[in-house]
């Protein structure tokens, strides 16, 4: 008998040092040494068409992770300098069911994303994202120089002038149908470059809403391929915390 | 066996039982050995063909085309026949753990058993026993896939689209002549992130991958297959049962491949048509649906 305790002990110690594990990280992969950016109240409005709690976020998408932003915060700490990334944090955190509002200030060169359809706006209100062009001297693919934008709401940017997206997903048993995408042109600053400030370095400010889901932990990532090696999903893009992150709806 | 027989057998070489102590004894022990093990395989048995009839539809999901039904049904077939043999192996340990096992550490370890060679009975048995469950499965899988390949002159095509780490699908504009005369028509391109398929008509898959490999897997529609970058890979099924299920990639895939999954919904046809005729705002993307300009 002491054997058999002793056996079915050990099975339940080592499946216990697994879960440890296994909970370990996925704590690790939840959080963020950056912090986790908490959406600010706007109060009550009509934003997202109907009267809803509005809140916003704010952050931007830098050329270069090790660089530094106008207020002096750290985009990446201990970021790689020719890896682009999202900052000053990766995670972000909203009201459930509420009107979301962000701005993305997206400071980083780019080009063709690998699949047109993540150029069209999707899932925000009236499917349409606002562009405000600030200081951009590089040219759209189409040959529009200087490429900008004046904040007229757009559903689509051309494949090829894309610098980063915004593609948010709802989990299984949580969401599953809510999806949300959002092309960021591209502005000139290439990686590299230690940018990251509003008043001197080109970039493109893009506005949007959405209604933020049931409460519970939504993924997101870019899909421009903005890393190394396959399609351009290698190195940075492989790498937690850069180009991807979570969106805490609680 | 009493408790005095397993000490002999523990004291004593089966050498010893066989040529110097007890010829007779050994032969004794022997049958009684097998009749035990062939006791807990029986249960085994029963219980393992049990779980394959009644548990398999339990804990499979609910199928929403022929194929998924077929692959149920295989996974229940494939069950039942491999209960004897599995049963077999659990029960000669679980009959040895309970017998034979190392009582005290006052003893001393049992000694192996002699080598079990020339038994013909024993090993031609199992060379057809084996062989006939094998012919049996090969049989099986090759009907079964042979009963996939029928190609619809006429099927729905959706192009799937896999790369880090989303599902996209595209509808080309084309017309679907449905059995009975009646047509179902996508009359633009249609580029969408959740997969809605009519009930009732065959559809092909095109998958490909613009990246690295991924694995199309439609969880409920019984069908799966790797989408590979410059490779067009076909699957065909036809969705015969309204419902939701999810698309999930089914090859690991790079660090946000737990997340690359796409809400799928069989749907009535009229609904499909109206959905696909007009889109669906904050799901689908059409052409047509671009109006605040692009840049």
């Amino acid at each position: 008998m002491r054997r058999l305790l002793g056996a079915g002990g050990a099975v339940l110690l080592g499946a216990a040092v697994i879960a440890l594990v296994g909970v370990g990280f996925s704590a690790q992969a939840y959080s963020s040494p950056r912090g986790v950016q908490k959406a600010t109240s706007l109060g009550t409005d009509m934003t997202c068409g109907k009267a809803l709690p509005h809140v916003t976020l704010s952050f931007a998408t830098y050329a270069d992770a090790s660089g530094t932003n106008d207020v002096g915060q750290q985009v990446h700490p201990g970021g790689n300098p020719s890896w682009p990334s999202y900052g000053p944090t990766n995670i972000f955190q909203a009201p459930a069911h509420a009107c979301v509002t962000m701005h993305i200030t997206q400071y980083d060169s780019g080009g063709s994303l690998n699949n047109p359809v993540f150029a069209k706006v999707q899932g925000t209100i009236g499917d349409t994202e606002s562009v405000v062009s600030s200081g951009n001297s590089v040219s759209g693919c189409d040959g529009t120089s200087p490429l900008t934008y004046d904040g007229t709401p757009i559903s689509a940017i051309q494949p090829c002038d894309a610098g980063h997206t915004f593609s948010l997903r709802g989990l299984p048993g949580i969401a599953p149908g809510f999806f949300v995408n959002v092309p960021l042109p591209l502005a000139g600053n290439a990686a590299g470059d230690n940018v990251g400030d509003l008043n001197s370095d080109a970039h493109q400010t893009v506005t949007f809403s959405f209604i933020a889901g049931p409460k519970g932990t939504y993924a997101w990532n870019c899909e421009y391929p903005c890393g190394l090696s396959v399609a351009g999903f290698g190195a940075v893009m492989g790498a937690y915390g850069y180009m991807s992150g979570y969106l805490h709806v609680v | 066996m009493s408790s005095n027989h397993n000490h002999g057998i523990h004291h004593a070489t089966y050498q010893s039982i066989d040529e110097e102590v007890a010829p007779g004894l050994h032969k004794q022990l022997h049958r009684q050995h097998v009749r035990g093990t062939l006791y807990v395989w029986a249960l085994l048995t029963v219980g393992g063909i049990l779980a394959g009839l009644y548990l398999t539809p339990i804990l499979m999901p609910h199928m929403n085309s022929p194929e998924g039904r077929a692959a149920i049904e295989t996974v229940k077939v494939f069950t039942v026949a491999a209960a004897p043999v599995a049963a077999l192996v659990c029960a000669v340990a679980i009959y040895s753990l309970i017998n034979s096992r190392h009582r005290s550490h006052l003893d001393s370890p049992p000694v192996d058993g002699p080598p079990l060679r020339g038994n013909a009975l024993a090993s031609g048995s199992w060379l057809v026993v084996s062989t006939l469950l094998v012919v049996f499965l090969l049989f099986w899988g090759l009907t079964e896939w042979a009963s996939q390949q029928v190609v619809h002159a006429d099927a729905l095509q959706v192009n799937v689209t896999g790369q880090q780490w989303l599902w996209t699908y595209s509808y080309p504009a084309q017309t679907v002549i449905l059995p009975g005369g009646k047509t179902l028509t996508v009359p633009k391109a249609v580029d969408a992130t959740t997969l809605d398929l009519p009930i009732n008509v065959p559809v092909q898959f095109n998958v490909t991958s613009k990246d690295v490999t991924h694995g199309f897997w439609p969880t409920q529609l019984g069908i799966q297959g790797d989408a590979n970058p410059g490779v067009n890979d076909v699957l065909r099924t036809t969705p015969d049962h309204l419902g939701k299920f999810q698309v999930r990639c089914s090859q690991i895939c790079g660090l946000y491949h737990a997340y690359m999954y796409t809400q799928a919904s069989v749907i009535p046809d009229s609904a499909f048509t109206a959905w696909i005729a007009q889109g669906d705002a904050g799901r689908v993307l059409t052409s047509a649906k671009i109006t605040g300009g692009v840049r």
